[in-house]
C-alpha cells in the first residue's frame, strides 16, 4: 500500500515537472525557500545554544540584561572578561588550525562568488556565541546571518550552481537570517538587495523575499513570531509637528556619523594593545563588564531596553537617564566590537536611535507643552533615523521599523526623518555600516566588465550523452535532473546536437519508444552556441536573437563542448559586474 | 506523405531491403535526394539496430533528403536479418523524417510501434492481401490516399 501510494507521488510528482517544466529562474525560487528554511532553523539553534552558554556562565536560568541585574558586582565584571578570553581563544585557535581567511557575510555577498569557507564561518559563530552569551554589548545578527548565508552556499555548491547563482543563495540565506533574527521579511529582502546587492531587480529580489517568507515561516512553526517592538498607540503629530521629526532626522544622522566613528576609533586603540587576541578581547569584556556593574542594561544587544523606550517605562520617561544609557550603551559596543568580537551592531545601533529619539523628545516637549506626538513615536522613528543613516539604506530602514512596529501611522514621521538622516550621513562623506570593503582580484565579479568571457561564467558541468544512448535513457535524465537541454557529444566531446525536452515532453513515459530510439535520432543538430572567448555583451546579442533559456558554448576550433550558460546567469553577471565596473571608477 | 508498398520483399539483409524501400521512394514528391535518404537510414542503422522483436523492424532516420515524412513498408515471408544477432523480421516498416520535425517523427513513430505490437495487427499484416488493406492495417491508409498516389 505505502509503496503504490509513492509511486503516484512520484507519478505526480513527474507530471508537476513535465507540465511545469520548472525554468533556472522558477528553480531559484525553489531553492530559495530550501535556503530559507534551514537558514531560520539554524539561526534558531544558535540562539538556543547562546542562552544555554549563558545559564551556564551566569548560573541563572533567565537570560540577557534579566540575567545580569541579579548577579553580584564582581560576577558581572567577571563574566564578559571571560567570555571575550574564550571567543579569542576559539579565534586564534581557528585561525591557526585553518588558515582560510575568514569571510564575513558581507563580503561575501558584496564582494564574493557565492563561496563562504565553512569552517572559519563555524569557528566564527562559536566566538560570537560566547561574546553574546558572556553579554558583551553586540548584536547578534552577524552569526545568524552568517550561518544562514553559509547554508545558501553549502547547498549551491551541492548543487553545483555558478557563481552568480551560488551568489544569490547567498544572499538567500542572509535574507533569511535577517527575517528570522527581527521577525522583518520585507526589511530583510530588501536589506540585501539594497546592501549587498544594490538592485531591486526582480531577478534577485523575488528569490529573497521567497527566502525570507520561508524562514518566518520557520520561526512561526518553532518559536514565536510576533512583533519584535510593538507600537499600539502612535498619537498622530499635527503637520507642524513633522518639522520635530525632520530635526530628528539631522540629529539622527549626526549620531549614526559619531557612532560609526566611535566605533573605527576604538577598533583602532584595540589594534594598538600588545598580547594575543584572548587578552584583548578579555579586556574588551572587562569593559563592558566595568560599565555592567552599575548599568547592567548595557549588555546584550539592548533589545530589552529598547522594548522599555518604546513602551516609556517609567525610568526612561527620565532625559538623565536616557542620556547615561546613550553614552553607555556607545561605549561599551565599542568596547566590544572593537576588541574583536564576531557579531553585528545592529541592534546596538537602534538603541542609539532610539536613545537619541526620546532626547530629542524631551528637548521638543520643553520647549512646546502642548506638543501632541509622545515619546514612544520618537523613540521609534530615532531608531529609523539613525538605522537609515548608519546603513545608508532607507528603504530597508523604513519597512524595518513598520515591520518591527506593526504601526502605519508611524510611517509619515519616519518617511521623513529616515530620508533626512540617511542625507545628513551622506553629507558628512563617511563609509557606511556595510560599506563595500578593498576589492578582491580573485573574485570574478571584479573584473572589469570587458575582460569577463563566457567562458569565466559558464556552467563548466553541462549534461551530456553519446549519440547512442537509449530514448529510455534521455528520457530519464530529463525526468530526474530537472534539465531542459542534453547535449549530445562524440567520443572527442565534440558537440553532435541539443536533445529539447519540449519536443520529447509527451513521449517520455512511452515504452515503446525507450529502446528502439536513440539521442542521435532527437537531436537537432548544428544548433545555436556561443564561443567561450566572447565577450559578455556579445553573448547577450546572440541570447535576444535566440529564444532559449541556455546555449552550449562550443570552442570554435575543434567544434567540442566546452559548457552552456543560462540566460539568467548572463544577466546576474552583467548586472553586477557592470555595477562594480562602474562604482570602481 | 510519400508512401511505398511492397508485399513480397526479398532481400538477404538488412542493408538491402533498407536500399529497396528507400531507393523505390526516389519518384516521391517530398524525396529530394534518395541516394542520401538510403545512406542517412543506413548509417542510422549501424549505431542501433532497429529491430523492435515480433519479427518487426522500424529502419528510420531524419534526413535533408526529404521535405515531408516518407515510408515504405514490405513484407517478407522469408525474412530479413537485421543487426547483429541477425534476427529475422517479416514486416518492415522504414520511416524518413526532415530534421526539424523532432516532436511529429516521435509521436508518428510511436503511434506505428504500438500497432505493431498487437499479436492481432501482425498477423493480419502477414495475410493481407492487397497494399490497400496493409495500409489500412497500419493506421496509414487513409493518409496515403489523401496525400497523393502511393508508388507500388
Amino acid at each position: 500500500m505505502k509503496d503504490r501510494n509513492l509511486y503516484f507521488l512520484l507519478r505526480g510528482w513527474l507530471w508537476l515537472r513535465r507540465t511545469a517544466r520548472p525554468t533556472e529562474v522558477q528553480w531559484n525560487l525553489v531553492l530559495a525557500v530550501v535556503v530559507g528554511f534551514i537558514g531560520a532553523l539554524l539561526g534558531l539553534v544558535f540562539r538556543q545554544a547562546t542562552n544555554a552558554t549563558q545559564s551556564l556562565m551566569t548560573g541563572l536560568s533567565s537570560n540577557g540584561v534579566f540575567a545580569f541585574v541579579q548577579l553580584p558586582w564582581w560576577q558581572r565584571l567577571a563574566v564578559p572578561a571571560l567570555g571575550g578570553a574564550l571567543a579569542g581563544l576559539v579565534l586564534q585557535t581557528g585561525q591557526k588550525l585553518f588558515r582560510q581567511p575568514p569571510t564575513d557575510y558581507m563580503e561575501a555577498i558584496t564582494l564574493g562568488d557565492g563561496h563562504l569557507p565553512t569552517k572559519p564561518s563555524l569557528y566564527r559563530s562559536l566566538a560570537a556565541m560566547f561574546s553574546i552569551a558572556s553579554g558583551s554589548a553586540i548584536g547578534r545578527e552577524g552569526p545568524l546571518v552568517q550561518l544562514a548565508a553559509l547554508a545558501g552556499s553549502r547547498i549551491g555548491k551541492l548543487r553545483k550552481l555558478t557563481p552568480a547563482r551560488r551568489r544569490l543563495l547567498v544572499a538567500c540565506g542572509a535574507a533569511a537570517g535577517i527575517a528570522a533574527a527581527y521577525n522583518a521579511p520585507i526589511a530583510a529582502a530588501l536589506f540585501v538587495s539594497e546592501i549587498t546587492i544594490g538592485t531591486l531587480a526582480m531577478e534577485s529580489l523575488g528569490p529573497l523575499l521567497i527566502a525570507s517568507v520561508a524562514s518566518i515561516v520557520a520561526v512561526h512553526i518553532f518559536s514565536d513570531g510576533s512583533p519584535l517592538y510593538r507600537l499600539d498607540h502612535f498619537a498622530l503629530p499635527r503637520w507642524t509637528e513633522l518639522l520635530c521629526f525632520g530635526v530628528v532626522g539631522i540629529v539622527g544622522g549626526l549620531m549614526a556619523a559619531a557612532f560609526l566613528t566611535m566605533l573605527e576609533k576604538v577598533k583602532k586603540w584595540f589594534h594598538y594593545l600588545p598580547g594575543p587576541l584572548p587578552l584583548t578581547m578579555a579586556a574588551g569584556g572587562f569593559v563592558v563588564g566595568l560599565i555592567t556593574i552599575s548599568h547592567p542594561e548595557v549588555t546584550g544587544n539592548g533589545y530589552e531596553v529598547l522594548r522599555s523606550l518604546v513602551r516609556g517605562d517609567g525610568v526612561w520617561l527620565v532625559w538623565q537617564m536616557v542620556l547615561v544609557m546613550l553614552v553607555a550603551k556607545m561605549v561599551a559596543t565599542s568596547a566590544a566590537f572593537g576588541s574583536g568580537a564576531v557579531g553585528g551592531v545592529f541592534t546596538p545601533t537602534l538603541l542609539v536611535g532610539s536613545c537619541t529619539g526620546v532626547l530629542c523628545w524631551q528637548v521638543f516637549a520643553f520647549l512646546f507643552p502642548d506638543l501632541h506626538a509622545d515619546q514612544a513615536g520618537f523613540a521609534t522613528i530615532g531608531m529609523g533615523a539613525v538605522l537609515a543613516a548608519a546603513t545608508q539604506a532607507p528603504i530597508m530602514s523604513i519597512l524595518m521599523i513598520f515591520e518591527m512596529t506593526l504601526s502605519y501611522e508611524i510611517m509619515i514621521p519616519l518617511m521623513l526623518a529616515a530620508v533626512i538622516a540617511y542625507y545628513t550621513f551622506r553629507r558628512i562623506g563617511l563609509h557606511s555600516l556595510y560599506h563595500h570593503g578593498s576589492p578582491d582580484a580573485y573574485d570574478l565579479f571584479n573584473r572589469p566588465l570587458e575582460t569577463l568571457t563566457v567562458a569565466d561564467i559558464m556552467q563548466k558541468e553541462p549534461r551530456t550523452v553519446g549519440p547512442a544512448a537509449r530514448f529510455g535513457e534521455v528520457a530519464r535524465q530529463f525526468l530526474t535532473g530537472g534539465l531542459d537541454r542534453q547535449y549530445v557529444v562524440g567520443p572527442d566531446r565534440k558537440l553532435l546536437g541539443v536533445v529539447r525536452l519540449e519536443d520529447l515532453a509527451e513521449h517520455l513515459h512511452s515504452k515503446a519508444l525507450a529502446d528502439t530510439f536513440i539521442a542521435g535520432d532527437i537531436a537537432h543538430e548544428n544548433p545555436p552556441a556561443l564561443d567561450p572567448r566572447s565577450p559578455l555583451p556579445e553573448a547577450l546579442v546572440i541570447f535576444t536573437h535566440e529564444h532559449e533559456q541556455e546555449l552550449p558554448v562550443v570552442r570554435q576550433n575543434d567544434g567540442t563542448l566546452a559548457g552552456t550558460l543560462s540566460r539568467n546567469d548572463l544577466l546576474l553577471t552583467l548586472a553586477e559586474a557592470g555595477k562594480r565596473t562602474f562604482r570602481n571608477r | 506523405m510519400g508512401a511505398f508498398v511492397n508485399l513480397d520483399l526479398s532481400a538477404p539483409d538488412a542493408p538491402d531491403a533498407i536500399r529497396q524501400l528507400a531507393g523505390a521512394l526516389a519518384g516521391a514528391a517530398s524525396v529530394v535526394d534518395s541516394a542520401r535518404l538510403v545512406a542517412d537510414v543506413l548509417s542510422r542503422e549501424d549505431v542501433l539496430s532497429t529491430y523492435v522483436g515480433g519479427g518487426v523492424a522500424l529502419p528510420h532516420a531524419r534526413s535533408d533528403a526529404v521535405t515531408a515524412r516518407v515510408v515504405a513498408v514490405a513484407r517478407s515471408g522469408d525474412g530479413v536479418p537485421f543487426g547483429p544477432k541477425r534476427e529475422k523480421a517479416h514486416l518492415i516498416v522504414l520511416v524518413g523524417c526532415p530534421r526539424a520535425d523532432v516532436s511529429g517523427y516521435l509521436t508518428f513513430s510511436r503511434d506505428l510501434l504500438r500497432r505493431l505490437r498487437e499479436p492481432g495487427v501482425r498477423a493480419g499484416l502477414l495475410t493481407a492481401q492487397d497494399s490497400a488493406s496493409f495500409l489500412q492495417l497500419l493506421g496509414l491508409g487513409e493518409k496515403v490516399t489523401a496525400a497523393g498516389p502511393a508508388a507500388s
